[in-house]
């Protein structure tokens, strides 16, 4: 096959950086937490809640990041029809999707010790919000088509029009909730906590890398059999060049 | 653009032929605005300061239904393989599909404004025709990827819900745009906030009808 | 909330919260991957050692 997803299959079942990655990521986040936890003293004004935030600012950059690979190979896709692009597509809506989900459970607990409610609609979170119902829709549309190529096309171009919609829905909502209150979530950290938030966010990105690629594997691994399913074994009953039976 | 008149007009008489479905539809939305109040109940004042956001919610379900008919011909008939075996272009097909849809939910949208009059006890001391020129702006911000997400879920399994599971999150910014504008315009706009919730609306029809017609020749590929 | 103090007080059943709900979710997700994984790669290695057609 001269297709590139037929190629280089040897080392994928080996995948020793990607699981490597998996552990180191782990580890990383998991000293990281306990800097955030147990050694940083606590805030002048928000006293211990702010320690949310070693785990809410790092899920915030490594979904976005997530979802901008999977655009990103949404627009390769297209542009190449290589299907190594939309093993990576779905791989990305699928880890985007988990943390952006993680990501509003966040943003609920942070809110309620803050301000008081579970949702206060702050654009940034509200935004996220509407991005996991629409990679959700996208994984769903991936879910009830047959066809691979009409899946692979159709996720790749819901993943355009989704993403370019990013900015647009941030901005009418920054503008919709600034009519009704007035609020800042807090965008610098002082220097002291600045290891226990770096450790987390390197941490989630060795864990989303790893996670990635083992994810596309598994995509591409299913694509094979889908594209290119083995001829079945002749039966050994049968001798066709004899003419009957053995 | 000899091709897009054509094509406007097939689907303009298509259209007309099927007007019946247009009143049914219409039907729907006006339900659906009912129903809004009766979940809210007969609090007058709450029904009249919500009164906008009511019709935009009863425009928008009714818009699954008119979308979702939209491809209904060409899958039902394998119309879609005839047209695409003709030499004109899908981006002509795209459209004249969208234009045609914009067309029917203005129309759905107009006729819902004495609806909501009506049962919400709005006062009529605002033009008009600003009203449904707002109406007109939310319906192409509807019409464009709704037309091009009909036609991926025509032709996939659960047509139903994949239609308005994918729209609606990606219309958020058109809903809160005409929302406040038509609130503005029906209550009174003191800080002269209406003039960037019509950009914001404007913005994202330019972006979205451009887009999609774009990529729309990849959606309906063989 | 102490109001006037300028400080949130308490809040480690929220910290707690968050810190808790974000393993269960990561750590699902990557036993979740890698689960599949090893079910994707023995299948692709039955498959592979068919014998085919030529």
């Amino acid at each position: 096959m001269a297709d590139p997803l037929f190629e280089n299959t040897g080392s994928e079942s080996r995948p020793t950086v990607a699981f490597a990655l998996v552990a180191i990521g782990l580890a990383t986040m998991l000293y990281g937490s306990y800097v955030g936890l147990f050694v940083a003293p606590p805030e002048k004004f928000m006293g211990e809640v702010y320690r949310i935030l070693f785990v809410h600012v790092p899920t915030a950059w490594n979904a976005l990041l997530a979802l901008t690979f999977a655009f990103a190979s949404a627009l390769m896709f297209l542009f190449k029809g290589d299907w190594r692009w939309d093993a990576r597509l779905e791989a990305g809506i699928e880890f985007g999707v988990v943390l952006s989900f993680l990501l509003c459970c966040q943003g609920a607990i942070w809110a309620k010790p803050t301000w008081g409610v579970w949702w206060d609609w702050d654009p940034r979170l509200t935004t996220t919000a509407v991005l996991l119902a629409a990679f959700l829709g996208i994984l769903a549309l991936r879910k009830f088509v047959d066809d691979p190529v009409k899946r692979a096309t159709w996720s790749s171009v819901a993943t355009v029009i989704a993403y370019v919609d990013v900015p647009i829905v941030y901005f009418s909502v920054k503008w919709w909730n600034s009519l009704h209150q007035m609020q800042s979530n807090p965008n610098t950290v002082s220097p002291e906590f600045h290891l226990p938030l770096r450790m987390n966010a390197i941490g989630l990105l060795l864990l989303l890398i790893g996670l990635i690629t083992l994810r596309t594997r598994i995509a591409k691994m299913r694509l094979r059999e889908e594209l290119a399913p083995p001829l079945p074994a002749p039966s050994a009953a049968v001798d066709y060049a004899t003419g009957g039976g053995r | 653009m000899r091709q897009l008149v054509a094509a406007i007009r097939k689907e303009m008489l298509l259209q007309w032929r099927t007007r019946a479905q247009i009143a049914a539809i219409f039907i729907f939305g006006a339900t659906a605005m009912l129903l809004f109040s009766f979940a809210i109940g007969p609090n007058s004042s709450a029904l009249r300061l919500h009164a906008p956001g009511f019709l935009w919610l009863g425009l928008l379900l009714s818009s699954t239904l008119a979308l979702s008919e939209s491809f209904q011909l060409e899958t039902e008939q394998k119309g879609l393989e005839g047209l695409l075996l003709l030499p004109s272009s899908p981006r002509a097909l795209y459209y004249a599909k969208a234009i045609a849809n914009l067309v029917q939910l203005s129309i759905l949208g107009a006729a819902l404004i004495p609806v909501m009059i009506v049962l919400y006890d709005v006062a009529v001391t605002w033009n008009l025709l600003w009203v449904c020129g707002v109406i007109v702006l939310g319906s192409a911000g509807l019409s464009a990827p709704g037309t091009i997400y009909s036609a991926m879920a025509s032709q996939a399994r659960a047509k139903q819900t994949l239609l308005p599971l994918l729209l609606f999150p990606l219309v958020v910014p058109v809903l809160l745009a005409s929302v406040k504008a038509t609130s503005l315009l029906i209550e009174g706009d003191p800080m002269g906030q209406l003039r960037s919730w019509v950009t914001l609306v404007t913005s994202f029809d330019l972006i979205y009808w451009s887009l999609c017609g774009l990529v729309f020749g990849r959606v309906v590929e063989d | 909330m102490n109001v006037g103090s300028g400080m949130i007080a308490g809040g480690w059943e929220f910290v707690t919260a968050a810190y808790v709900v974000t393993a269960v979710v990561i750590g699902s997700y990557v036993i979740s991957v890698l689960t599949r994984f090893s079910k994707e790669r023995a299948a692709a290695r039955r498959r592979d050692s068919r014998p085919e057609v030529n």
